[in-house]
């Protein structure tokens, strides 16, 4: 038992000594959680997407369109011809553009329906916003126009005054003050806090970071095995009496040691600089990122003992650490995602996770919820450890 | 025709190689698959339906003007859209008893959003108080999309139903204005304005938004960019600095066995030598990016557009990811110095031009930021491409992203003349 703690303090002093571990062990990650969480946060709050415009009705209803559309605050209008809206769109100059065709306001002033065209491009999600704005206009100008004209065929019908253009402009101002004073309205309140929240830029960038680097703090500790197994340094410790589980073991406590302390400093970090409250429940979390730091050590160990190049053990560990990162939506959140993906990303464990760190900080999730999705976390660390002991060769 | 045998050499050593191959054409390969199968194709894309729990505690409330007749539930009206066919998919709709186990259910994550609908709703529509006016979504707050789509769904329905309160009050001022003074006319009137508004509102709308792609996209009749393809190239422009850099560090791995210096010793001008490795690094970029290209419109489906513009910009990616490999190179000692100082270049380099996000955020911060770096200029070449963008629109990030190439060999050059000229 002695020699696994030299083995895995002789480990850690190594990557203490070595800069260039530094740089993914806490540089790298630092730098991604801190950009992500502040371009996430900026995207959805001080950006307004360029929406441009052309009026080819020039009626006194496609120019309220056009007024309601200016008081959004999601968007920014230009005006534009529909020709140029078709290479602006296509060359990404902006984010939509939206076109009233001529007979728009003599459509809607004789009872007929009319149509607006919006030109984006399907993928980009600048334009989806674009679409739920126009939308929601859209959607508020059906309401004062049908109010309008429900209000004077009443009226006409009532009092035998004929339904002529101005009852209807006399209703259509009455409706339009009624429609932007609704009596009823939806408010969104998250679960725990009473108040409408979202997930943050930071919330989701510190975990998804922590997750997606705590296989890369592991490199030098795989690399240094793939080179002591070259050189024959392992095989000299055998014969000098170590146990091969020693020296597994040696490598193994070093490797969970690292990731636990990177994973520590991370959520330091993002409790103290960036507010992301990982102090919810702190039994829970111990637990979270202890079961992270044994996951990553046992598939560190394991692609280790796969590979003997460290070219090979630096491209698998690149290629998994992304691969991990993605399917537990350490890039992105899973629910936005297609029903296959979130089903079998769920079948792996960094969702589950992603899953508890997410609980923790935002639903304040304490020990008892953690322990289902640790408990599949620690099924994969099963698998990885055998694998890797299996594999694992002094020579 | 020295310096392509050295080039050549590298070259092969570099494709002979299976853990470099990995990284150059298995890993944007197998991050682009799985990227495309988290997002669908567009057309054929459905998220996970919202596990939702509706609670209807609204009392309804009787016609205005009408005490005696039957009442009007307003929340049924919400209730009955949540649990209609044209909503089934996206939601799995469950009633719940109380809005307390409602709450509940969401805490204790058996359901994603609970819809609440209290006691004085139908009240608070006829503008009879204000308690009750307000439609609860209580949702778990690490869900994005599934809460705002509930909410979409329940504001366009209380949008109606508000939309029938405005009819009727618009109703009730305008008789007023036209010198109606008896209050039961008034009622009446109102009335029907609002069931008028409900019959109208559900017939048919009187705008009515379509989409669509640019025009020019569509008379070409070319699909558009799957997610695959999109995440590929944005995948394929950051592993092209890894495919750099290994051919690049060779340099060094030479130096540091000596092979370089017994080159340098033969007829060959040292000139001609390291003029060899930049080729073989030019050769291997173009290589793989052109592999990469072929992968996606073969497996992926992809469609990278007009001949002309793809060529130019694979041309340009790969003078950018050799200057890039060079410079990284140039500046350490040793072959693992390189790679970890490149490899934490290129992350950075990846992550603030956007490869790992895709090129399509027109606003914002971002926007500004990814145009410090070559790659995001590279990327929003290839996007203008993809999407039928014309030459007109890809000379500036052309020429931005030839000129950052260019000034890195300038800066790479310059260093390794200083150190084996």
């Amino acid at each position: 038992m002695k020699r696994t703690f030299y083995i895995a303090g002789k480990e850690l002093l190594q990557i203490r000594r070595d800069r260039l571990a530094a740089l993914f062990t806490i540089v790298v990650p630092v730098v991604f959680t801190l950009f992500l969480g502040l371009i996430t946060g900026s995207m959805g709050a001080s950006s307004r997407l360029p929406l441009a415009i052309a009026d080819n009705d020039h009626t006194a209803a496609s120019q309220q369109l056009v007024a309601s559309l200016n008081k959004q605050q999601a968007i920014k209008t230009q005006t534009m011809t529909a020709s140029s809206i078709e290479t602006s769109v296509q060359d990404q100059k902006i984010a939509g553009g939206l076109i009233i065709p001529a007979g728009y306001g003599s459509s809607l002033a004789g009872g007929k329906p009319a149509s607006l065209t919006l030109v984006r491009i399907q993928t980009s999600s600048g334009a989806q916003s674009v679409v739920e704005t126009v939308q929601s206009v859209v959607v508020q100008t059906n309401a004062t126009i049908i109010a309008a004209s429900s209000a004077a065929e009443q009226v006409s019908a009532q009092t035998g005054r004929t339904a002529d253009g101005s009852l209807l402009q006399k209703a259509t101002g009455i409706a339009q003050s009624q429609v932007s004073a609704p009596s009823v309205t939806v408010a969104m309140v998250a679960s725990n806090t009473n108040a409408s929240r979202k997930i943050t830029g930071f919330e989701q960038a510190s975990s998804g970071e922590m997750l997606n680097f705590v296989l890369f703090a592991l490199l030098t500790t795989a690399i240094g095995l793939v080179l002591e197994r070259r050189t024959g340094l392992i095989k000299r410790l055998t014969a000098a009496g170590v146990r091969r589980s020693e020296i597994f073991g040696g490598k193994l406590l070093a490797m969970i040691s690292i990731a636990f302390l990177q994973q520590l400093f991370l959520v330091l970090l993002g409790q103290l600089a960036f507010g992301v409250n990982y102090f919810n429940s702190p039994l829970a979390l111990v637990v979270v990122i202890f079961s992270t730091s044994v996951l990553a050590a046992s598939m560190g160990l394991l692609i280790a003992s796969l590979f003997k190049s460290q070219q090979a053990v630096i491209a698998t560990t690149v290629i998994s650490a992304m691969l991990l990162a993605v399917l537990a939506g350490a890039w992105f959140p899973l629910d936005i995602t297609s029903v296959a993906f979130s089903r079998v990303a769920h079948f792996l464990p960094g969702a589950w996770v992603i899953d508890s760190l997410h609980g923790i900080i935002l639903k304040s999730w304490g020990i008892t919820e953690v322990l289902a999705p640790m408990g599949f976390v620690w099924l994969w660390i099963v698998l990885f450890f055998g694998l890797a002991v299996w594999r694992f060769r002094p020579e | 025709m020295r310096i392509f045998s050295i080039a050549w050499k590298d070259f092969r050593q570099t494709y002979r190689n299976v853990a470099g191959l990995a990284m150059m054409i298995i890993a944007p390969v197998v991050l682009a698959t799985a990227l495309g199968a988290a997002f669908g194709s567009g057309d054929n894309f459905s998220i996970s339906p919202v596990r939702t729990v509706v609670v209807n505690e609204d009392k309804g409330v009787a016609p205005t003007g009408q005490t005696g007749s039957q009442k009007v539930i307003y929340g049924d009206r919400i209730t009955e859209v949540l649990g209609s066919q044209s909503v089934s998919k996206l939601l799995t709709v469950q009633k719940g008893t109380t809005a307390q186990a409602a709450r509940a259910s969401v805490n204790e994550g058996n359901s994603d959003v609970a819809v609440i609908i209290p006691a004085g709703f139908s009240q608070a529509v006829n503008g009879r108080g204000t308690a009750g006016g307000q439609v609860t979504i209580y949702h778990d707050p690490s869900l994005t999309v599934g809460p705002s789509i509930v909410n979409s769904i329940v504001a366009s329905v209380v949008q109606e139903i508000d939309g029938a309160r405005a009819a009727a009050a618009t109703a009730a001022q305008l008789a007023v204005a036209e010198r109606v003074t008896d209050q039961a006319r008034i009622s009446e009137v109102a009335n029907k304005a609002a069931q008028s508004f409900v019959q109208k509102a559900q017939n048919q709308a009187a705008v009515t938004l379509n989409t669509r792609s640019p025009a020019a996209a569509a008379v070409a009749g070319r699909p558009e960019p799957n997610v695959a393809s999109q995440v590929l190239l944005g995948m394929m422009i950051f592993f092209m600095f890894f495919g750099a850099a290994i051919p690049a560090r060779s340099i060094l791995e030479e130096h540091r066995i000596g092979t370089l210096s017994r080159l340098f010793t033969t007829p060959t001008p040292r000139s001609m030598v390291l003029a060899g490795k930049y080729v073989s690094v030019f050769v291997v970029v173009l290589v793989q990016s052109v592999i990469l290209l072929l992968i996606g419109q073969l497996l992926m489906g992809a469609h990278w557009g007009a001949i002309g513009p793809v060529i130019a910009l694979v041309l340009c990616g790969a003078m950018v990811a050799t200057s890039l490999g060079l410079v990284t190179v140039s500046f350490a000692k040793t072959p693992g110095q390189a790679g970890a100082v490149g490899s934490a270049i290129f992350v950075f380099l990846g992550l603030i031009g956007g490869n790992f996000f895709g090129g399509q955020d027109i606003s914002g911060t971002f926007d500004v930021v990814r145009k410090l770096t070559p790659n995001g200029w590279l990327l929003q070449g290839w996007n203008r491409v993809i999407f039928g963008g014309s030459w007109s629109s890809m000379y500036v990030p052309l020429l931005v992203s030839l000129a950052y190439a260019v000034v890195l060999f300038a800066i790479a050059t310059l260093f390794f003349r200083r150190r084996y000229a």
